[in-house]
């Protein structure tokens, strides 16, 4: 299975995708152009047994090749105008879905119901994913018949398909590209068709021990009033009603009694210590370079450590208030922790909201900060924050894993799955963002150990 | 180390059941015919295709996983090479190792074959195509030059490897294709494999019936030519041609006398005035047609070099020149260095299946004249000349022929060697000559054919040049304790040339046996490798056969043969002849048949080119160059026109008698008269053209006409180009203007398509097409002016940026065409001049505040008249789904 992964692509490849013929045709008329050069360099001058035979072998060779090319052709035509026809009329059912409950790991399952979509006779139909507002692209790939499909002859094409997707980020799909390919796979018609679907990967999850963390967000409980009993002039626990208040807490007993709008006043209970506050930090200080592909997996392992420390806690039957640092698009998710795990998914690297900003040092429990973090922000948490708060440095340092010393012994024999990870090992050790981003986290590790204040720790790999 | 997995079970079972099981069966099919063909493979072919499928399988298994190719094949060649190397240390003996390792060389490539095709049906998806071409040009090939022209056998031997070239180009892509996640694959490929055999079977029955008359010609063309004349009855005849047809061949002679050989079929026949000193006996010569002199390291065989140092091979191209007019080269006797015991003697050569062009004659030869065939011998014989050679004494046949112990031969022969057991060494010769015809390759092989070399000289204790030879000769001839032969005359055919190093020395030191090529080869190289000066010469074994005509000589198919020459200070050039008698060579010696013998002489002789040709009246005019008369050559300057009348006369080319309808004004012909009236008006002594001219009848009677070929080129590169005919040069012109046609046809597609959608904007009348073609006409001009809609709504695009920047009403007709496009309801008279008048105005004012450059550039980007087509968002309406 091609495991290449969806990327960004060139305006080139953008056009590339629409060729009708294939490399497949050009490298195969090469070789019989180049043969039949060939062979005909080696006919004699003058007329010999060689030459006829060759000559009629050649013939034979060329009227079965032209008209298989030519059923090739029709037979990817025919059913590309079909579907254009029904396109430009209006008549087409493109049903995408994603699963609503997302599975984990990098295969992302996806259901298809297209019609009215005829195979090409002998033919494929192949499909690619164009998502991102048509910046990046998933593999070109076929369908996985249903078994209760419609067959051989049939206009409805029904299957599925697992996408081998990367990165954990919400995918919005605009575009599907239908592909008709013939018999030898020469010929390759395209159309676009615009759909819409988006879905998000979900962080994976590392199960770990973790420090027991103290509580610290100060609750006010919120107690409902059931008796009321009248005192002179006022009644406790009451108030009259103000423009501002909430119309739905008007207390329409009383009203029916004496025509008073007053709306009740919840009881003040002490306060405690409550919840844990966990701030997740996607803030990058200045200095690093832009956010490409390499930063996209920093941010890829950020996501699977801060969801794996989320996922610990909440077994511990902990009530956790996560507080995000980024908007976040509104979707039909359901709140707690199936909105974390949106929120971690579709987060991205930030600068608009710092650490300073984002943390109230009085309600932090846990600070989950990245090697990206600023120092200065870091220093005036701890300076500030209550000193039963807990951060957690996580270090992007490990995303990347370097070649170990005798890694080569395998590659040498072995020929690893194609991963984006080893195509960015060299890159990463080549950046020069690589080695500003250990100085960074180096700096904040030793302001960490030097404050005394809690920390978890990140040894092993998250990945 | 736990190896990654590729491929699941499902997919390699269907590759070795789907791919690799065809590729065996077609491989098996490919490795017998070309066992016929090429004598190198004396193995079994059952087990050299199952030294491939094994190669193939374990590539199979093993590319299942995620190995590295690189390395697996680098420990493979590895252990290859150790295999070798053990062998060689197990076999003692150097000879018997080198069997061993000839053998395994075979095999092993086999194997490793099998283990690339492995490779690539596993890993690489282009391999198929390139995979199934190579086959297919191997089996052309194979069977272009080993079947019979019959229509069974081009089908047969075409079909089956052309279907499963077509076959594994599918298949691989279905399997490459394949998820293991989809059920019942089996019976998804099986319903597939039937279709691909339906249209397979159908698309091949149906070139079989367009191509049946082709195939039919062939078939018939050549079961005429392979019968001769008078002998049609003979049985056999017809499976006995050759394929390249001795008679067209180059390198004739390369065939020996292999069964393919046709020894039925006349390739001429030769009158040569040579005679012992009785003036009686004929004294045959071999015959001459190229030498083999120079060592291509690159295909490690000997080969033809028109660039050889000493070069006297006259070579002349009969088909350029005219009749009766003289061609000569007396610079090539120079060459040969020959002063002793030569003589001049002349031939007549008449040609019949023998290529016009090709000049054949004992060496060594400087004269030709090209001469007219006897009108009764017309049907037989294509074309004549007559020529001239210098010839040794001691080149006589009979002292060149193999006396393979018939002692008066050896007898008489020794009467040459003692004169040539004068020559002692090469002091005296040349350096740069000795460099060049003792050049010897080096390495392994050709150290231990110097060894056998001093070997047998060492064994006959032979000191003086000829001595060599004669112990040579008498190496091949030896006998075993047995009594039986060491080296046999071998039939199976091989590839026309000199065999490959690797031949050679399999046939040396293992196989021992072959045909007139080996014997020469292999002889070239010992002599060479003893410091003797040598080539190989092709050409043709002269034998008397005659008793009523001495003097004439047959030349038939199975004559053709090659032999050494060696060089010896004062003799020049010698033949030797070390090839031991074939049996079935002298099995059938063939009756005599009359000779051409030319009763008429060619009084007058005219060349020139044709001015007018009266076809029906059997005239032309002519503009004639030069003049014969009565063997008297006259330049005519200046040329001069002549009326000659040719209503009796036959109209030759070199293929033989044409139709007059092959007189074309222009074309260079030769008119030759027989006519008694010229006979009747000899020349005066030192009478001028003129005045000639002006005595002679009007019109010339002519009794024949030839056609001159013009002088090409293309034939002249054909010789020695693999790539005859091919000019890479116009191919690299031919490529730049396609090239650039294209690039123009690119650069005029946005353009193009814009003034087509300008086009049915205006031509449409129904109003809601109209508005259509004018909205997409509106849409990609701003497109390829670089206004891009991007993921805005039509409305929004043409509030926000088209209508400020341009002060237009475009959104005015961005609405209307909305509510064409969304809506049923009928426009108002008003929305329709909306559309109507939103063209010319729109454009116009577009056109106004943009400059024509920037209107010119913009227009020559296709990129974007793509872009515009292929992005969703831009189009927006094209392709919505509907819910």
């Amino acid at each position: 299975m091609d495991v290449s992964i969806g990327k960004r692509f060139t305006q080139f490849q953008r056009y590339a995708m629409y060729l009708p013929v294939k490399g497949y045709l050009l490298i195969f008329l090469t070789g019989i152009i180049l043969g039949n050069i060939w062979l005909r360099s080696l006919f004699t001058a003058e007329p010999s047994v060689f030459n006829d035979v060759m000559s009629i072998t050649l013939s034979v060779i060329k009227w079965v090749l032209v008209p298989f090319l030519i059923f090739g052709l029709f037979s990817v035509l025919i059913p590309f105008a079909l579907f254009w026809l029904a396109s430009s009329r209006r008549k087409l059912t493109v049903n995408l879905q994603s699963p609503k409950e997302q599975p984990e790991g990098r295969l992302q399952p996806l259901d298809f119901l297209i019609e009215p979509l005829w195979q090409p006779l002998l033919g494929q139909l192949y499909y690619r994913l164009i998502y991102h507002k048509g910046m990046e692209s998933s593999p070109k790939f076929s369908l996985v018949r249903r078994e209760n499909s419609i067959g051989y002859a049939g206009r409805t094409q029904n299957g599925w398909y697992r996408w081998p997707v990367l990165g954990i980020k919400e995918y919005e799909v605009d575009t599907m590209i239908v592909y008709f390919e013939d018999i030898f796979h020469f010929f390759s018609l395209a159309i676009p068709v615009a759909v819409h679907q988006s879905f998000f990967t979900r962080p994976a999850m590392n199960p770990r021990e973790v420090t027991p963390i103290s509580p610290t967000r100060t609750e006010k409980d919120e107690v409902k009033i059931e008796d009321w009993r009248r005192v002179q002039g006022e009644l406790f626990n009451y108030k009259f009603f103000e423009n501002n208040d909430d119309v739905r807490r008007i207390v329409w007993k009383i009203y029916a009694r004496n025509k008073d709008l007053v709306v009740r006043t919840p009881e003040v209970m002490d306060p405690f210590a409550s919840h844990i506050g966990m701030y997740v930090s996607f803030y990058t200080r200045p200095g690093f370079g832009e956010i490409d592909s390499l930063m996209d997996t920093c941010l890829d392992f950020y996501k699977t450590a801060c969801w794996s420390l989320y996922n610990q806690l909440t077994k511990q039957e902990l009530h956790i208030r996560f507080v995000k640092d980024q908007e976040v698009p509104q979707r039909n998710v359901e709140p707690g922790n199936k909105w974390v795990e949106y929120t971690l998914a579709v987060s991205h690297w930030q600068r608009e909201t710092s650490l300073q900003q984002l943390v109230k040092p009085n309600e932090a429990s846990l600070v989950c900060i990245s090697s990206l973090s600023a120092p200065e922000d870091v220093a005036y948490l701890i300076a500030n924050g209550p000193k039963n708060m807990t951060l957690a440095l996580v270090p992007l340092s490990k995303a990347i894993p370097l070649p170990k010393g005798l890694k080569w012994l395998k590659w040498l024999w072995v020929e690893e799955e194609k991963d984006p990870i080893h195509r960015q090992q060299i890159k990463w050790f080549l950046s020069s963002d690589r080695k500003k981003m250990m100085m960074n986290e180096e700096k904040l590790q030793t302001m960490i150990d030097h404050s005394g204040i809690k920390q978890i720790s990140f040894t092993a790999a998250l990945s | 180390m736990q190896i990654p997995v590729l491929h699941s079970k499902k997919k390699r079972n269907a590759q070795l059941l789907l791919l690799a099981l065809p590729t065996a069966l077609v491989m098996g099919y490919v490795v017998y015919v070309s066992d016929k063909w090429l004598s190198v493979f004396e193995q079994p072919w059952e087990l050299q295709t199952i030294s491939f499928i094994l190669g193939m399988a374990t590539a199979l298994f093993v590319f299942a996983h995620r190995l590295r190719f690189v390395t697996l094949t680098a420990l493979l060649l590895l252990l290859f090479a150790i295999i070798k190397a053990m062998a060689q240390w197990v076999q003692p003996q150097e000879f018997d190792a080198f069997f061993f390792l000839v053998k395994a060389n075979n095999y092993l490539l086999l194997f490793f074959v099998g283990w690339l095709a492995g490779f690539g049906f596993s890993r690489n998806r282009f391999f198929s195509a390139i995979w199934s071409i190579f086959l297919l040009a191997i089996v052309g090939l194979v069977s272009a030059f080993t079947i019979e022209p019959k229509t069974i056998n081009i089908i047969g031997s075409i079909a089956p490897v052309l279907l499963y070239s077509l076959y594994i180009i599918y298949t691989s892509e279905l399997i490459r294709n394949m998820n293991p996640d989809q059920q019942g694959f089996g019976w998804f490929v099986t319903r597939r494999l039937g279709g691909f055999l339906l249209a397979a079977g159908l698309i091949g029955i149906a070139v079989f019936f367009f191509l049946r008359s082709d195939i039919e010609y062939i078939e018939k063309t050549w079961e005429k030519r392979s019968q001769t004349p008078k002998e049609d009855d003979r049985q056999g005849s017809l499976t006995r041609n050759d394929g390249m047809g001795t008679a067209t061949n180059p390198s004739m002679g390369l065939q020996g006398f292999n069964n393919r050989a046709n020894k039925d079929s006349l390739v001429f026949v030769a009158k040569l005035d040579h005679f012992f000193a009785d003036g009686v006996t004929p004294n045959p010569l071999y015959f001459v047609s190229d030498y083999y002199t120079y060592f291509d390291t690159l295909t490690q065989t000997f080969e033809t070099d028109t660039l050889r140092p000493y070069n006297d091979l006259y070579q002349p191209d009969l088909t350029t020149m005219p009749l009766y007019f003289n061609g000569e080269d007396t610079s090539v006797l120079r060459q040969t260095m020959a002063v002793r015991n030569t003589i001049t003697v002349t031939a007549e050569i008449y040609k019949k299946s023998l290529s016009p062009r090709y000049f054949i004659a004992p060496s060594t030869a400087f004269f030709v004249q090209p001469i007219s065939v006897p009108p009764e011998n017309k049907d037989i014989y294509k074309s004549a000349y007559r020529t001239k050679m210098e010839v040794s004494d001691l080149n006589s046949a009979y002292f060149v022929y193999n006396p393979a112990g018939d002692i008066g031969l050896s007898e008489f022969q020794e009467q040459r060697f003692s004169l040539l057991r004068q020559v002692e060494d090469y002091q005296l010769a040349p350096e740069d000559f000795m460099a060049y015809y003792t050049k010897m390759p080096r390495g392994t092989d050709y150290d231990s054919i110097g060894l056998l070399a001093n070997n047998i000289i060492e064994k006959a204790g032979a000191t003086a040049p000829v001595d060599k030879i004669i112990a040579i000769r008498d190496y091949f001839l030896a006998t075993d304790s047995m009594g039986q032969p060491t080296y046999k005359y071998s039939d199976n055919p091989g590839i026309p040339g000199i065999p490959s190093a690797n031949k050679l020395c399999y046939f040396l030191f293992q196989n021992k046996r072959g045909y007139c090529a080996y014997y020469a080869g292999a002889t070239l190289f010992l002599l060479r490798s003893l410091g003797i000066p040598s080539r190989i010469a092709t050409g043709f074994l002269t034998v008397d056969r005659s008793s009523k005509n001495p003097g004439w000589y047959w030349f038939y198919e199975d004559q053709a043969h090659a032999w050494v020459q060696a060089w010896f200070p004062g003799f020049g050039w010698l033949d030797f002849d070390t090839t031991v008698p074939s049996t079935e060579s002298q099995e059938a010696p063939q009756p005599d048949q009359t000779p051409p013998l030319t009763s008429q002489k060619a009084w007058l002789v005219a060349n020139g080119s044709i001015i007018s040709v009266d076809t029906l009246a059997g005239t032309l005019r002519m503009m004639a160059k030069q003049m014969l008369y009565w063997d008297n050559p006259y330049e005519l300057i200046p040329t001069q026109n002549l009326p000659l009348d040719f209503s009796m006369a036959t109209i030759l080319k070199d293929t033989g008698v044409v139709d007059k309808s092959n007189l074309l004004p222009g074309i260079d012909i030769v008119a030759v008269s027989f006519s008694e009236q010229f006979k009747n008006l000899p020349p005066k002594e030192n009478e001028p053209w003129i005045s000639l001219l002006k005595r002679m009848p009007k019109p010339l009677p002519i009794d024949e006409i030839k056609i001159i070929a013009p002088v090409s080129e293309d034939k002249a590169q054909a010789k020695g180009s693999g790539l005859a005919g091919f000019s890479w040069k116009k191919a690299a012109g031919y490529i730049l203007l396609t090239l650039f046609v294209l690039g123009i046809i690119l650069l005029l597609v946005p353009i193009s398509v814009f003034s087509w959608y300008v086009f049915k904007a205006k031509r449409t009348s129904p109003i809601r097409q109209k508005a259509y073609y004018t909205y997409m006409a509106s849409m990609l001009y701003l497109h390829q002016l670089g206004y891009k809609k991007t993921d805005r709504t039509p409305l929004q695009f043409a509030k926000e940026e088209i209508d400020p920047r341009f002060q237009t009403h475009f959104e005015r007709f961005a609405a209307v065409y909305q509510k064409i496009k969304y809506s049923r309801q009928t426009l108002t008279a008003s929305e329709e001049a909306v559309i109507f008048s939103q063209q010319n105005e729109f454009l116009t004012s577009v056109k106004k505040q943009l400059t024509l450059k920037k209107r010119f550039i913009s227009f020559l980007n296709p990129a974007t008249t793509i872009e515009f087509f292929t992005e969703p968002n831009i189009l927006g309406s094209s392709f919505q789904k509907q819910r």
